[in-house]
């Protein structure tokens, strides 16, 4: 008896600690899923968030190179900021520091501008206009005149030090070329856009209908089946096959059609429609599945034909539904980047032009990752867009379902 | 008969249009249905075409032999040859290690979820899951440059082992997992909590701890359920292309298997090197893209099959 | 109510004083009052929803795992408080069989030894002297003996059912809870497991609820006439079924409501 109670006790602790132990595992292993994001947070708020700003949202890609004069008439001096590594124009009110750019060579740029310093106020050469140039922008070659009426100039070779110092001898700028920064997405996010819009108009008409097919009108039989089938199958394939189909069914017809040569927005959004079909078909047919059959009836009974019906009484019912369909694709379109690497292309570009290349935002991060010289600061502003986008599309989608069951508890 | 000829005419108009809209909708689910064909008559067209057609490269004629692009080993564009042998078995191996981290997190959490975690813990747990699988793949591929490959990097020297900058096997398994563990965790987190209560009652009625309870009864009850997310999650790996392409290194020759070295899977190859590819080289990525439809077909028939296996 | 002799043969195992139970606002169970007797069967009998099922899952303390649930009053087990003992201990030695049969999706052999492996149990040999005892215990020995790696949910719901008993007994508890055992179960399954649980008598403690007066009067040494959460009245069988002292119980019985 006594060896049993013991044994039974030892038994009962062994029992307790492998509880605990296996209880602690899986909290600890349960954090990993926040860990990561957590991570993967501050890692793209760290780096994106210097360079996120309107400018980066609104500007060209492409860099600007201005070719400017300006004639300084004030006696102020300018108080200097005293940045780390940069060098003070008291006269000018301009800060400049050593960098090198994306090539690696060595450049000038604008660390400062006083904000009554006459950099506000560049001319442009040929057109007369008045240029305000950004911090970052590269000075690549200085001409001024002196006083005495001799000119002087520096270069960018020869470093930000002699550039100020040159600066400070004069104030007539004779001749200054600036190139600005570039690197904007605002080409890239009209593309993404674009797209969004015209991938919806082609691509919800056609999921709503065929859902509407599936669930009012097909019958049960071996037919229905095999079109079910093949819907389904579409959804297991990976993203970049349909790039793959985008390449060689869509873009050599648009290129046919609208005179695009190779990827096109147009393209793409095809591309686009036929990945979001078998998502937008499956949600919509939850939303009419949903719908008592009671309306069908009342509004069959009322004399209505089934077309009247399905436009006035069950579509209007159905709209949770296409809505959420609707933030879905949306979602989707925003993150895809495999197939659209295909379809629509890689160059990125200033203007969103339907019948050329471009980028999406999500591509856009691709480009500048890839390659020998990884931009992680844009991407990761990029990155932080995407992200809020992405973020706010999930909460109105909950929104959207919490709106749709209410109505559903109120009817029952 | 007397009632039908004194339809009015709005009821004969009323069946007509009903039968337009009929069809239209009908049209419209064909178009939907059919894309399935069109994307696999396509590639198999473009995709069989290096073995078919002779292409003119710097002079000579190259077709690709469909022998050595299956068992081949080496995959260079100079000279052309094209081996993809190595580059399936690399695209199994990477699923599978990556399938060993995210399987036991996946369903340690799910449980976690479903049964032990405090309500608002475990709300908040699921809705980050759920933000989690919907991140698009780029920034995962980004998240993998930046901080995976560091992580790897430093863990290779600490072995004493060099890795080219990070990229390597690990770092893309590790990506993957962070992936597809979103996916399988949700629908495991349905399975576990679709466990009938009867089974739960009967197991503490025996004595059996809450623990006990959790790992002996609502685990295995819910393995039907967790399998598919974990064929869901398989479907995902093996497609990933652009977070893959970026932290994955390319060589040039393997089958790689050393968790330090650099790898070259199906989906990398299709997107490496892809914006100056043309002629041969473009082709060929859509033979590649044969071999992964094939590929994931092919896994999911067969997890089908030993899932059927398993229910009963 | 009990004479002399009785009181000196019979011990009783559970005692419940006083208890009241609510389910949040709602009272299910008032003043109960009442002695379980060892190695005895003890019958729950009433309308339904009056509380009977309710207060045997306080035996084993299931009523834990319901939110909401407040008990006052005492209930003992030899003649300790069951809230002071560990409930997982507890239900080691308080069985429960579940009104529908719910084994688990695993072998014939996996369920018997669920319970003692779980408390740590791992030798072969004594798992599987454990299945075979408690599948003869049962009455279900013979008929799966050659299939004990099939399983359990390919065995009919009789079968089922005295596998869920033949499980419960596996763990060697002094007292087995049956909520309506033979409810979903055809008239010859039901019949096969009220001999069992004649037989099973005296190795334990049975308190069964259930809707059939007739199996109450059949099988049961004691039987507790429950009407809205109260006993209306408490007696050996024998003497309840024929003289009942209630009015209310002489109704029930002769089939006046129901």
């Amino acid at each position: 008896m006594q060896v049993a109670n013991n044994n039974l006790f030892k038994r009962l602790k062994k029992r307790k600690m492998k509880d605990s132990i296996l209880n602690s595992i899986t909290w600890i292993v349960s954090s990993f899923g926040f860990i990561v994001l957590i991570t993967l947070f501050i890692f793209i708020f760290a780096k994106g968030s210097k360079t996120l700003s309107f400018d980066l949202l609104f500007s060209n890609y492409s860099k600007t190179t201005y070719s400017l004069e300006k004639t300084h008439n004030s006696l102020q001096l300018f108080t200097n900021p005293k940045l780390e590594n940069t060098y003070f124009s008291n006269i000018w009110g301009i800060s400049l520091q050593d960098d090198k750019d994306a090539e690696g060579l060595d450049v000038v740029t604008i660390a400062y501008i006083d904000e009554n310093s006459p950099f506000n106020q560049l001319i442009e050469k040929n057109s007369g206009a008045t240029i305000k140039i950004k911090v970052g922008s590269q000075i690549s070659k200085i001409v001024l005149m002196k006083e005495d009426g001799k000119t002087i100039y520096t270069i960018a070779k020869k470093g930000a030090s002699e550039m100020v110092e040159c600066l400070n001898q004069a104030k007539i700028i004779s001749d200054m070329i600036i190139t600005t920064g570039g690197g904007g997405i605002r080409g890239s996010l009209l593309t993404t856009i674009y797209l969004i819009i015209i991938t919806l108009i082609i691509a919800i008409p056609l999921g709503v209908g065929g859902a509407i097919y599936l669930n009012e009108y097909a019958k049960d039989n071996k037919f229905t089946t095999l079109i079910r089938t093949m819907i389904d199958m579409t959804s297991g394939i990976p993203s970049i096959i349909f790039g793959l189909v985008g390449a060689i069914i869509f873009i050599p017809i648009f290129n046919k059609v609208i005179h695009s040569s190779g990827g096109s927005i147009i393209s793409g959004a095809f591309t686009m429609s036929i990945i979001l079909l078998p998502i937008i078909i499956k949600t919509t047919e939850e939303a009419l599945k949903a719908i008592p059959q009671d309306y069908r009836n009342a509004s069959l009974a009322l004399g209505a034909s089934k077309i009247q019906t399905i436009f006035k009484v069950i579509l209007p019912s159905a709209l949770n539904g296409i809505l959420t369909a609707t933030l879905l694709s949306i979602g989707r379109i925003i993150g895809e980047s495999a197939a659209l690497i295909y379809a629509i292309g890689t160059a990125i570009k200033d203007k969103a032009i339907l019948n050329e290349k471009s980028t999406t935002l999500a591509v856009h991060i691709w480009t500048l990752l890839e390659g020998d010289n990884p931009n992680y600061e844009h991407a990761c502003a990029i990155a932080i867009v995407i992200l809020l986008t992405v973020l706010l599309l999930s909460i109105s989608i909950k929104i959207v379902s919490k709106c749709f069951n209410k109505e559903k508890n109120n009817a029952v | 008969m007397k009632k039908q000829t004194n339809q009015s005419d709005i009821t004969i108009k009323k069946s007509i249009m009903d039968k337009i809209w009929r069809y239209f909708f009908l049209t419209v689910t064909l178009i939907c249905s059919s894309v399935i064909i069109f994307i696999v008559l396509f590639i198999l067209i473009k995709g069989l075409t290096p073995f078919i057609k002779s292409y003119h490269i710097n002079g000579a004629f190259y077709k690709v032999d469909f022998i050595k692009f299956i068992f081949g080993s080496r995959w260079f564009k100079n000279p052309n040859i094209y081996g993809i042998g190595f580059i399936i078995v690399n695209t199994i191996y990477v699923t599978i290690i990556s399938l060993l981290m995210a399987i036991p997190i996946s369903i340690l959490t799910a449980l976690f979820i479903a049964k032990i975690a405090p309500k608002k813990i475990s709300t908040i747990l699921s809705y980050i899951i759920e933000l989690l699988s919907s991140i698009p793949s780029v920034i995962y591929g980004m998240f993998g440059m930046g901080v995976v490959t560091k992580i790897v990097k430093a863990l290779s020297n600490f072995f004493g082992y060099q890795s080219a900058g990070g990229l390597s096997v690990l770092t893309v398994a590790i990506v993957l997992a962070i992936m597809i563990i979103p996916t399988i965790t949700m629908i495991s987190v349905s399975s576990i909590q679709a466990v009938k209560k009867a089974y739960i009652e009967g197991s503490l009625a025996l004595g059996a701890s809450i623990t006990q309870t959790n790992f002996k009864i609502v685990l295995s009850s819910a393995k039907n359920g967790i399998f598919s997310g974990v064929i869901l999650g398989i479907g995902r790996a093996l497609g990933e292309a652009t977070a893959v392409s970026m932290v994955a290194g390319n060589p040039s020759s393997g089958p790689n298997f050393h968790p330090f070295e650099a790898t070259k899977t199906l989906t990398s190859t299709m997107l490496q090197g892809l914006t100056e590819a043309e002629g041969l080289e473009y082709d060929i990525r859509f033979s590649v893209g044969i071999v992964l439809i094939m590929l994931i077909l092919g896994s999911n028939l067969l997890l089908n099959l030993i899932k059927r296996r398993i229910k009963i | 109510m009990l004479s002399k002799e009785n009181i000196q043969k019979t011990l009783p195992i559970f005692e419940i004083r006083n208890v009241n139970l609510n389910y949040g606002e709602k009272q299910v169970l008032k003043n109960i009052d009442l002695n379980i007797y060892k190695n005895k069967v003890t019958a729950f009998i009433g309308p339904s929803g009056c509380g009977k099922s309710t207060l045997l899952r306080c035996f084993n303390r299931m009523n834990d795992l319901i939110e909401n649930c407040t008990i006052e009053g005492t209930i003992t087990y030899k003649k300790e408080d069951i809230n002071q003992i560990n409930p997982i201990d507890l239900r080691t030695k308080v069985g429960m069989v579940f009104q529908n049969p719910n084994p688990f999706p695993m072998s014939i052999f996996d369920n018997i030894a669920y319970g003692p492996r779980c408390q740590g149990i791992k030798n072969k040999e004594k798992l599987r002297l454990i299945v075979e005892d408690s599948l003869k215990k049962a009455g279900l020995f013979e008929e799966v003996k050659d299939r004990l790696k099939d399983n359990a949910l390919g065995l009919s719901g009789g079968q089922q059912q005295r596998l869920c008993i033949a499980r419960c007994i596996a763990m060697a508890p002094e007292v087995i809870l049956m909520d309506e055992p033979t409810s979903a179960l055809d008239p010859i399954a039901t019949i096969k497991i009220e001999e069992l649980i004649n037989s099973l008598k005296k190795d334990f403690t049975i308190v069964i609820v259930t809707h059939n007066m007739q199996q109450a009067s059949r099988i049961s040494d004691y039987t507790a006439f429950f009407m809205l959460g109260e006993i209306v009245e408490f007696n050996e069988t024998i003497h309840l079924f024929s003289n009942p002292l209630n009015k209310k119980t002489e109704d029930y019985i002769t089939g006046r409501f129901g």
